[in-house]
């Protein structure tokens, strides 16, 4: 019997050849499987990237979200990598291999068993890892798993073992690993594929502002994007500065350049785009505040400048002496001083001519710091000086022509006292008054006398003319246009001495530190002071929507923010005009005005007690400022000096000695309100400031 | 069993005394299996099931209805076997003595009275317990030496029993009056349970042609005693691999209601799973299975095909699974899905 021949004493050892081919077999297997797997893990893992990246790409086009490039790439790289980290961690060996083939080609274990008889160690199984209790071996543990794994029990080796071995060795022999472990397009492949395909067609749709209102669709398609790239150019200009070694202004070109991007983008709303405008402007103008002093010192020169002139006015020399001292804010004071006198114009023939020589010397200083706006400032300064200078002769020259008109017509008029015609022959004199654009008309023969400015003589007529506003008024019969069409302009000597004292204030403001750095010639840092205007600039054009005009709801001056202070509020949005004539602006914090009740709530924080009720600390001048005339573009503070003029006392009983208020705030409300109300009612006070008196009292009305 | 590739020139021989012995193994099987078919129509599975039981070692418990041939099936087995055969017919006045024997007074040839042993049915080869229910289980459980030591034990005189020994009980499961269950001891010890199942309509034609017509089928002595126990001690030869030993334990563990490997219909029905004896029930058989289908070792898909008539008897419903009537095979069923392997992505 064939049963009673079998050898059962001694078991056969599997042979080692056979055990070596059924491994590499079962190996070649397991690499193709660990392949596989590998992609499939990727395509899996990525299906997720891809579509999150797919989702945020059609987002961003239908403008619901913001980003950058690398926020589409990120999913997908860190999927790529989750999916890496899978097909890493589940990597096959040769027996899941050999139970795969089993189970794929019908071969009922074989292979499994056959190797796990020749190679025992190869069968693994997973255990669980003792628990980590360290915080970074846990964390290790959650992030890069290393499975532990146990070795089976090896079985008895029997009889038939060797006749499985050679049997499963002769079946691996021929094993197509294809057949195995075919190459196949699954469920995550065409998912990835398909995310793959809308990501690609998302990315070249074009963006579509379908959810957008109009206002905002004009502001995504011109205002934000060209306001973007504008800040972008001077952000790249700071960046280009081989010379720029400061991190700080290194750091502010880069918030500067990213902001310029999303607003390119337009994925922003204006408000927003605003706010963090006013936000990196107050950045930069800190940063420029704190510049360390020899960086400033090599930045900044006009100070020192200054300092070795040769001034002649006595604010001139005052501010060298505070200067020599290291006043700073107080040779800024002398310097607007000079600008305020400049500005009213009362200054004797000798005081203009040394105001001139000052503005000169000023001129150099800036002249010497360099850059473009230090150039145009100085020269403004220059034109100034010039105008002076030409005032002072005119003057010189009106004395002599007044007295050579008495000679001839054997009148004097007074300029006080108006306009008086006279014959063809005769003189015309008038009074051209205080305000600008008033004119006297002088016949062909005639002659006209103002009491303050200008003298202008034409070729072929007898006649002078005199007017207040001499530049202009040349200017204007040059040009054939009548004198009553310019009203309310300056001639053109006032506007060159107003630039030059607007130079003198700017370059006070830089004294002081910076400031608000009005100019590139005032400022500590010219990449900074740049970066400042530009933002400045950017917050004009975005805040009027690039067009003063265009946009309703902006009255052309609301790009300014009031107190710097833009957070939360769209200056030329937000800020309606309160007034039919748009005289005063809106002021932030403040609800629309409403002409019968009033502002609805909101006070302006412009009380202490109203600051500790509504936490608003801001000043007075930071809340009423954008309401004041667009004229009156800066808030100034004039101070008298003690014992000239006119000093008013106003009595009022309460404890000297302080302590506790005992009137409370709401009795003495309306008793001040009223006596508020009647000072502004005097005709002498503009309407326009009639209106933030009157404000000011509603915002800090006691609730009933 | 179809094989998806064909296998080509290869320098490895498979040793020809193993492919000798597993086919003559099989050849062996069929001869019996042929043997039986002659008396007994249809009932492969069951004529399979009981060779399973007859080469692993194990004894079988016939279930079904009567009238199937149960009785003529043990009855031919024997017969081809050439093994030495009996038949109790359990009662309910059955005693143990009349199963195991006992001692009786006999006079001696010089006229002394002695106790002399009376061997009783169950020294035998092949015992045929035929309605073992009917009896009580005083009287069952005098075949548990039997069965387990193969031995059995008479006024402390241990007598052993002639192997190859293998019990055939048959039961009724309809008639459930005046029949005492089996103990969980006594089903514990047979290795098979076999519901015997109504022929199919072919098989009735086939039946009714044989057993009312005068020809009667001549049953064949095919095999002996020592070629059993060959037989035996090649199938305990077959290797498994430990993964296939693993998949057998997580099936009996699974047949615990308070296993991690149970399923939730077995944690709900069942009050208590199968022995170890269930876990060796499976392994023996499933190594007969995997020689009967010409293969050298022992697959997963031997351990599932065994696992229900080796299983189903040893699962304990509890009070919820019996008014719900929950079948065990069906619970066997859900636990080889929930463990059946896969092919990893």
């Amino acid at each position: 019997m064939a049963t009673a021949d079998f050898s059962h004493e001694m078991p056969l050892a599997p042979g080692a050849s056979e055990g070596a081919s059924l491994r590499r077999t079962l190996d070649r297997l397991a690499a193709r499987h660990n392949r596989l797997r590998f992609w499939n893990e990727i395509a899996r893992a990525m299906c997720w990237g891809v579509g999150f990246a797919a989702l945020g790409v059609l987002a961003y086009k239908f403008y619901l979200l913001d980003g950058d490039w690398w926020m589409v790439a990120l999913p997908i790289a860190l999927s790529a990598l989750i999916g890496y980290r899978n097909g890493v961690m589940k990597r096959s060996g040769a027996f899941d291999a050999a139970l795969d083939a089993d189970q794929t080609l019908d071969l009922n274990d074989r292979l499994a068993s056959a190797l796990a008889f020749t190679h025992p160690e190869l069968i693994r199984q997973r255990r669980a890892n003792a628990p980590e209790t360290r915080f970074f071996p846990r964390l290790r543990a959650i992030l890069l798993p290393r499975p532990a794994y146990a070795t089976a029990t090896p079985t008895l080796q029997t009889a038939l073992v060797p006749a499985l071995v050679q049997d499963a060795a002769l079946r691996a022999g021929t094993l197509d690993p294809k057949a195995v472990y075919p190459l196949r397009f699954g469920r995550p492949q065409k998912f990835l594929a398909g995310a793959s395909v809308a990501l690609t067609g998302f990315v070249f749709m074009p963006s579509m502002p379908y959810l957008l209102s109009q206002e905002q669709k004009s502001d995504a398609k011109k205002t934000l994007p060209e306001t973007g790239k504008k800040l972008q150019a001077i952000a790249k200009e700071v960046q280009d500065n081989k010379d720029l070694k400061d991190p700080k202004t290194k750091n502010l070109s880069k918030k500067l350049m990213a902001l310029g991007k999303r607003m390119e983008r337009a994925r922003m709303g204006k408000k927003e785009a605003l706010v963090e405008m006013a936000q990196l402007r107050e950045k930069v103008a800190q940063a420029a505040k704190q510049s360390p002093p020899e960086f400033k010192a090599q930045l900044d020169p006009a100070p020192e400048e200054l300092r070795h002139q040769q001034m002649k006015t006595d604010e001139g020399r005052k501010m060298q002496q505070h200067l020599d001292k290291g006043e700073m804010e107080q040779a800024a004071k002398q310097l607007e001083k000079l600008a305020e006198k400049i500005e009213k114009g009362n200054l004797s023939n000798e005081e203009k001519e040394k105001a001139a020589h000052d503005l000169e010397k000023a001129a150099q200083a800036l002249r010497k710091q360099g850059g473009a706006q230090n150039e145009q400032m100085a020269q403004k300064l220059e034109q100034a000086a010039k105008a002076l200078r030409e005032e002072s002769k005119q003057q010189g020259q009106k004395g002599q022509q007044g007295e050579d008109g008495k000679k001839q017509n054997g009148k004097q008029q007074d300029g006080q006292k108006g306009q008086e015609k006279q014959g063809q022959n005769g003189q015309q004199q008038g009074q051209q008054g205080k305000k600008p654009g008033e004119q006297q008309k002088a016949g062909q023969n005639g002659q006209q006398q103002g009491d303050k400015q200008g003298q202008q003589q034409k070729a072929g007529q007898n006649g002078q003319q005199q007017g207040q506003k001499q530049g202009q008024q040349q200017g204007n019969q040059q040009s054939g246009q009548q004198p009553g069409q310019r009203k309310g302009s300056q001639s053109g000597s006032q506007q060159a001495q107003q630039g030059g004292s607007e130079a003198l204030r700017k370059m006070a403001e830089s004294m002081r530190g910076g400031g608000s750095g009005q100019g590139q010639g005032n400022s500590n840092s010219p990449s900074l002071q740049r970066m400042l205007d530009q933002i400045k600039e950017a917050e004009r054009q975005a805040g009027s929507g690039g067009s003063p005009g265009n946009n309703p709801g902006m009255n052309g001056q609301s790009g300014d923010c009031p107190g710097g202070d833009c957070n939360g509020v769209t200056p030329g949005k937000d800020l309606k005009p309160s007034d039919p004539n748009s005289a005063v602006g809106g002021g932030p914090g403040l609800g629309r005005r409403d002409h019968i009740k009033g502002f609805n709530n909101k006070g302006g924080g412009l009380s202490n007690q109203h600051a500790k009720r509504t936490g608003d600390k801001r000043r007075w001048e930071d809340v009423w400022a954008s309401r004041l005339p667009s004229t009156q573009k800066r808030i100034s503070r004039i101070k008298g000096n003690l014992g000239q003029g006119e000093v008013e006392q106003l009595q009022t009983e309460g404890d000297p000695k302080g302590g506790p208020v005992k009137t409370p705030y709401y009795d003495v409300y309306d008793t001040y309100k009223k006596e508020a109300d009647d000072a502004v009612g005097k005709e002498v006070v503009p309407p326009a400031y009639k209106q933030p008196v009157k404000d000011y009292f509603d915002s800090i009305k006691p609730s009933k | 069993m179809t094989f998806k590739f064909k296998i080509q020139n290869s320098k490895f021989k498979i040793p020809m005394e193993a492919t000798a012995a597993v086919n003559d193994f099989v050849t062996r099987v069929n001869a019996i299996k042929a043997e039986m078919a002659n008396v007994i129509v249809g009932q492969d599975m069951i004529v399979e099931g009981v060779m399973m039981c007859l080469f692993g070692g194990g004894h079988v418990l016939l279930e079904g209805v009567p009238g199937l041939g149960k009785t003529l099936m043990v009855r031919t087995l024997s017969q081809s076997l050439g093994l030495k055969f009996s038949r109790i017919q359990f009662t309910p006045d059955l005693m143990p003595a009349d199963v195991t024997g006992t001692n009786i007074i006999a006079e001696s040839p010089e006229g002394r009275k002695e106790f002399q042993f009376q061997a009783g049915p169950v020294f035998t080869n092949v015992l045929l317990a035929d309605e073992i229910n009917r009896a009580t289980p005083k009287t069952q459980s005098a075949l548990l030496e039997a069965m387990q030591e193969r031995s059995v034990t008479v006024a402390g005189k241990t007598y052993k029993l002639e192997e190859p020994y293998i019990v055939l009980a048959t039961q009724n499961p309809l008639e459930m009056e005046g029949t005492y269950p089996l103990p969980e001891a006594q089903l514990d010890r047979f290795l098979f349970k076999l519901r015997v199942y109504f022929p199919t309509f072919e098989d009735m034609i086939q039946i009714l042609n044989r057993t009312t017509s005068s020809d009667t089928q001549e049953v064949n002595n095919v095999m002996d005693a020592a070629t059993i126990l060959e037989m035996r001690r090649l199938v305990r030869e077959v290797p498994i691999a430990p993964h296939v030993q693993e998949h057998a334990v997580r099936l009996v563990l699974g047949t615990h209601p308070d296993s991690e490997y149970a399923t939730e219909q077995i944690k709900q029905f069942v009050r208590y799973g199968s022995s170890p004896r269930g876990a060796q029930a499976l392994l023996l058989s499933s190594k007969v299975r995997a020689l009967l289908q010409h293969r050298f070792h022992v697959a997963i898909e031997d351990i599932d095909f065994v696992a229900r008539p080796a299983l189903r008897h040893r699962m304990i419903l509890n009070f919820e699974g019996q008014a719900e009537g929950i079948d065990s095979d069906q619970l066997i069923d859900d636990l080889i899905a929930r463990h059946a392997p896969a092919v990893s992505a």
